[in-house]
């Protein structure tokens, strides 16, 4: 512990992450640009949040890290570990326990509460990037509020597919004001993230950028009067503990076919199950 | 050699403390944050702009000082602790620190931010005598959950006025910390104040 400073990362860092953390909480869905430091981790698995948990970490935090739902994939372990590590701070794969949450890709489906703080981890942050490759001209479609070719592409969706086909880092709009990527979360997990009691954060290593949602921000996900947006629904209900309306990863279980569905959240799953255990005596 | 005037005793643990109080008041405008960290006083400035300075301030962050600040007690601190260059130059100043808000008019041009780079604002951080959770102004906006009663003591009359026209600016303004011996506080850019009086 006493070879590293609290929190991995000096403290001048530190400052500059905080000064562009107020910021973006300051301007909701705005992409503030920081200088991002290299992490003793590749690009793409998490410099960005772990960057923002390191900032904002205190001692007396209990920090929680999901991949794509789960607690105990090699992503969210090494992250755990990390801060064990250099922070020397309690973890646990209980969502009620954790004040900081970080993660991959998904929302707990367990609500979040008012002292919680959720960090994800964002690959690409400007929801512009593939419709336009020039960051000077993405800029001035912020600053000008010019998101027509965002609904140009949704509406290509359904020319298409009949249906708006995206079913991750489907854009939203916030507080009437900025687009946002709310990072490849499925669409599933937006409804989440409008009006969410806890404190949205979003960091990018690679692309240098940190945005943010402060509690009961309004977060609405792009649609047509005609084409209302949805989230996924499953026929299927978890196998493990039975509960319909989570959202469900397809596992298959073996070369003839055979799938079945479980959630995506673990702690969520595991909750359900001991919850079902005790009822049935 | 003697340190001059005491800053953090133990940094790392301290400044990420009070950088909680402040990423909460600024999450949360109209509440009210305590601050849990032990400073020494220093000749000059309260508690509250003693704590934002050394949690935010660096050599890359020009400060200004309002005309009651720039005492030689409160410079040295800045940059004994913080390195943080006191500057004159309006347009590059990220921290603008102030004894009191005195009135709109005699609030120096800072920077507002530009269209394409809305972050590039000054942060203002202005001491008061106490918060008021009963009367003053409503808020509302992102971070509040619905409506916020907030109102501190020792601000001018036309502040709240002031904070409408900031806000009818968004997404360029000016972000706001006020500060006291024992709390801080903060209202962003994006704040709404429903009630001026």
């Amino acid at each position: 512990m006493s070879e590293y400073n609290f929190a991995y990362l000096n403290e001048q860092t530190k400052k500059m992450i905080r000064r562009a953390l107020l910021k973006a909480v300051a301007i909701p869905g705005y992409q503030v640009p920081f200088a991002s430091r290299e992490m003793p981790m590749p690009y793409g698995w998490g410099t960005g949040g772990v960057q923002v948990t390191a900032s904002i970490l205190t001692p007396d935090d209990i920090l929680k890290v999901i991949d794509q739902g789960a607690d105990d994939t090699t992503n969210a372990v090494s992250i755990r570990k990390f801060f064990k590590k250099t922070a020397a701070i309690e973890t646990t794969e209980l969502s009620e326990q954790a004040t900081i949450i970080q993660t991959r890709h998904r929302v707990p489906e367990t609500p979040l509460r008012e002292d919680q703080i959720l960090v994800y981890q964002v690959p690409i942050p400007e929801p512009l990037r593939f419709l336009e490759p020039r960051e000077t001209e993405t800029r001035k479609m912020h600053a000008y509020e010019d998101y027509g070719l965002m609904h140009v592409k949704l509406y290509e969706d359904i020319s298409q597919h009949g249906h708006i086909s995206t079913t991750y880092a489907y854009p939203v709009m916030v507080e009437g004001r900025y687009v946002m990527d709310p990072s490849p979360t499925p669409k599933f997990d937006n409804p989440k993230i409008n009006n969410c009691p806890a404190l949205q954060l979003f960091g990018a290593g690679r692309e240098k950028r940190i945005y943010a949602l402060p509690p009961y921000t309004k977060v609405t996900s792009l649609d047509f009067e005609d084409h209302p947006f949805e989230v996924q629904k499953w026929q299927a209900s978890c196998e493990l503990c039975g509960t319909s309306g989570t959202f469900l990863d397809e596992v298959i279980t073996d070369d003839k076919g055979g799938r079945i569905f479980v959630c995506s959240d673990t702690d969520f799953c595991r909750k359900q199950q001991s919850e079902k255990f005790e009822e049935a005596g | 050699m003697e340190t001059p005037i005491h800053g953090f005793h133990n940094p790392p643990v301290e400044s990420s403390i009070a950088f909680r109080a402040i990423l909460n008041a600024m999450s949360k405008p109209g509440t009210v944050q305590p601050i849990l960290v032990d400073l020494a006083p220093v000749e000059g400035i309260n508690k509250g702009t003693q704590l934002a300075a050394l949690t935010l301030t660096d050599h890359e962050s020009p400060v200004w000082l309002d005309e009651n600040l720039s005492k030689q007690s409160v410079i040295e601190f800045l940059r004994f602790h913080c390195s943080a260059p006191v500057s004159s130059d309006l347009s590059g100043i990220q921290f603008a620190f102030l004894s009191k808000w005195h009135d709109a008019a005699s609030l120096p041009p800072f920077p507002l931010g530009t269209p394409t780079f809305p972050d590039r604002s000054t942060t203002l951080i202005i001491e008061v005598e106490s918060f008021k959770k009963s009367e003053g102004v409503t808020l509302s906006g992102p971070g509040v959950k619905t409506t916020e009663n907030f109102d501190a003591v020792g601000l001018g009359p036309d502040f709240w006025s002031w904070m409408q026209q900031n806000n009818a600016r968004f997404p360029l303004g000016m972000d706001v910390i006020l500060t006291t011996d024992k709390e801080i506080a903060a209202l962003p850019r994006s704040v709404k104040i429903l009630e001026a009086y």
